[in-house]
């Protein structure tokens, strides 16, 4: 029985930070129906820039929480306003090539400057919490208190801020979206750059938790494709629901099953989702 | 283009120190591909230093067999089909004397493919999969050890400390099931039980199942044959889960990755080893001295597995006093030696290394200190990993 609650419980914190991965991952395609490969390279940045920030530099953790978003959020904004913003209307091949292009860009400038070792910060959140009669990681605890809050602020800014209310406009339907006034441009540059910030802020979650290294990125963005398709393309709330049930599939199947038959479940849940409900559990599908 | 002019300005400054009769001769051109970009490109530059500081020394007590020697490098960008294409062009294009490996398993494999093809000796200096010794090749030189000398000695090493069983929780690779099976059938000769066996894929970041796992069945050891990496997230989700085996082995502890991830929270990881610097080889003083003075950080094992294998070959051409290919594989399958990084003897039917042995280490003080085997401890063995609530 504690051995299932304390499988259940790092399944839940494992979700956390795939929710802000996902969530971030979600509002991109939603808005501008573009799938970024570079985000799990968005991801990296952030953990390593929180490795040079607390390792190199000695400042303090949250620092960096502030740091490095807003950082990701401008790098985001140039991204999108130099490269992204050429081929939203194109093909989507154009969008996946040119993503995967900046990925692989992003990557070998990061094994250039930090080369292909593992980078950690020692000592930093590494007690841990009992709850109810399990012990938890600091670390964790507090990836998935800061994930999940953000994701939820970012959700309740898409709902009641009248940006956000754009932002859903633009999701839904960009031509009216534009007859009604909204800059249309103005909101993907924004959102690329909201969601550049989340998936830095994640980044900067996972540092104490794993050890970072340029071409991490590519691990955590299978899973949050994975999480992406599970709770639907472009549903916010999709995201956030079906990053917590893979953190715990995850976990718990790893445990029944072993770690390789751990990860297929995951995919397994993926295909009966897909077969059942091909746009996700929430999704809005693709725009006609 | 710095990297280029430094390798110009070194070949000067080398070809200016060899005596005025090597100097005059044409150089004997040694050939290799390293991963100098791509994602073992940090590792293979501890090797392509290793050529470089070996060209220097050798040149400066007056080459090789009279002539200066060049060391020829090439990027493979650490990909085995670029690796193969370069040994092809460096055998038939470039027409160099002789041929130093490249970095990883994977390139290996290839490259040593395309040497054997063209009948030219090969020093694998980093290719620790099994598998590229068991093809019946004739001129493939193994200088590192295979790899399931690794975690050899983790098996006598809980023997002699009375423990009686362990968990296996590894990352999923050929070289890994190779160390996996030789242990299958050495633990229970010493009475030591295999609770379970795990592989992850690669990729895995969590490790809360196994742990929860560990907790139910209590071995008395954890062992991994993982990355450093996966051995720091294993250390920490141990800590956060409050679980500590009585003995935690990891090959990635070896590392310096590790250790700086942890800090103190490194301590009384033990890990597998084939070189380290503190070891009592036939010349390890010395390399580590000009290695020191040159590069100012301490040589780990990949700059012992480039410079061993340089040495190897050095001592294997003197021998032979020639660079026929055929008198220097008989040499090179004969050939009985020790270098700074170890032992040299290899099977002479499939070139596999048989001497050289891993060491088992011990995170003591922020240090790897040697615990295994006796005659080359540096410090006592502190057993059981103790509990996180009791360090201090």
């Amino acid at each position: 029985m504690k051995t299932l609650l304390e499988l259940l419980l790092n399944g839940i914190l494992l979700g956390g930070v795939y929710a802000l991965m996902a969530c971030g991952l979600n509002l991109i395609f939603g808005v501008m129906r573009v799938i970024n490969f570079a985000h799990g390279e968005f991801l990296t940045i952030g953990a390593l820039a929180t490795y040079s920030l607390c390792v190199t530099f000695k400042l303090p953790f949250w620092m960096a929480l502030l740091v490095v978003p807003a950082v990701m959020a401008v790098l985001g904004y140039a991204m999108q306003v130099t490269l992204i913003a050429r081929v939203i209307n194109a093909p989507m091949i154009m969008s996946l090539l040119l993503t995967y292009a900046l990925s692989t860009v992003l990557v070998n400038i990061g094994l250039y400057i930090y080369g292909g070792g593992f980078k950690g910060i020692p000592g930093l959140l590494t007690g841990s919490v009992q709850v109810m009669g399990v012990g938890l990681s600091e670390a964790r605890l507090v990836a998935f208190g800061v994930a999940l809050g953000v994701s939820l602020a970012v959700f309740a800014f898409l709902k009641k801020s009248l940006f956000g209310k754009a932002i859903r406009a633009v999701s839904q339907e960009p031509e009216i979206a534009s007859i009604s006034g909204i800059s249309v441009e103005r909101v993907r540059n924004a959102t690329f750059a909201l969601g550049a910030a989340m998936a830095g802020l994640a980044g900067v979650l996972i540092a104490p938790i794993y050890a970072a290294d340029p071409q991490m990125g590519s691990r955590f963005l299978i899973k949050v494709f994975a999480v992406v398709v599970i709770g639907g393309m472009g549903s916010y709330g999709g995201a956030i629901a079906g990053a917590l049930l893979l953190g715990v599939v995850e976990v718990l199947g790893g445990y029944a099953f072993g770690q390789m038959a751990g990860s297929a479940v995951v995919y397994l849940v993926m295909i009966a989702v897909l077969l059942v409900r091909p746009r996700g559990l929430f999704g809005v599908g693709v725009r006609a | 283009m710095k990297r280029i002019a430094c390798t110009i300005l070194a070949l000067l400054a080398a070809a200016l120190m060899a005596s005025p009769a090597a100097a005059q001769k044409k150089p004997i051109v040694i050939g290799a591909a390293l991963a100098l970009t791509g994602n073992l490109a940090d590792s293979g530059e501890h090797v392509r230093k290793a050529f470089v500081l070996w060209q220097e020394e050798v040149n400066a007590k007056g080459g090789l067999l009279g002539h200066p020697v060049e060391v020829k490098i090439y990027d493979d960008r650490s990909d085995g089909a670029t690796a193969a294409r370069l040994y092809e062009r460096l055998i038939t294009q470039d027409k160099v004397d002789l041929l130093l490996g490249p970095f990883g398993s994977a390139s290996t494999s290839t490259a040593t493919a395309v040497a054997e093809k063209h009948k030219r000796v090969f020093m694998n200096v980093a290719g620790a999969s099994q598998s590229i010794h068991k093809r019946g090749f004739k001129y493939i030189f193994q200088v590192l050890p295979p790899i399931t000398e690794y975690g050899a000695g983790v098996v006598p090493l809980m023997h002699q400390q009375g423990y009686k069983s362990m968990m296996i929780v590894t990352r999923d690779y050929a070289a890994s099931r190779d160390m996996v099976d030789f242990w299958k059938v050495n633990a229970p000769r010493q009475g030591i039980e295999i609770k379970s066996i795990d592989f992850y894929p690669a990729g895995t970041s969590d490790y809360s199942n196994y742990i929860a796992k560990a907790k139910a069945q209590n071995p008395d050891a954890w062992i991994s044959i993982a990355y450093p990496n996966e051995s720091v997230e294993m250390v920490k989700q141990f800590k956060a889960a409050g679980y500590a085996p009585r003995m935690f082995v990891s090959q990635g502890v070896s590392q310096e990755d590790f250790l700086q991830a942890l800090g103190k929270d490194a301590e009384y990881s033990m890990g597998m080893s084939p070189y380290e610097h503190t070891l009592p080889t036939r010349g390890n003083k010395e390399f580590v001295k000009a290695w020191v003075l040159k590069y100012k950080y301490l040589p780990g094992y990949y700059a012992a597995f480039g410079y061993g294998a340089c040495k190897v070959l050095e001592e294997a051409v003197k021998k032979t006093g020639s660079l026929d290919q055929d008198k220097l594989r008989d040499t090179l399958s004969k050939l009985e030696t020790e270098t700074a990084f170890g032992p040299y003897k290899v099977d002479p039917q499939t070139g596999e290394q048989i001497a050289a042995k891993a060491v088992i280490v011990e995170i003591l003080g922020g240090k790897r200190e040697v615990i295994w085997p006796e005659k080359f401890k540096t410090a006592k063995t502190v057993l059981p990993y103790p509990a996180w609530d009791k360090r201090p």
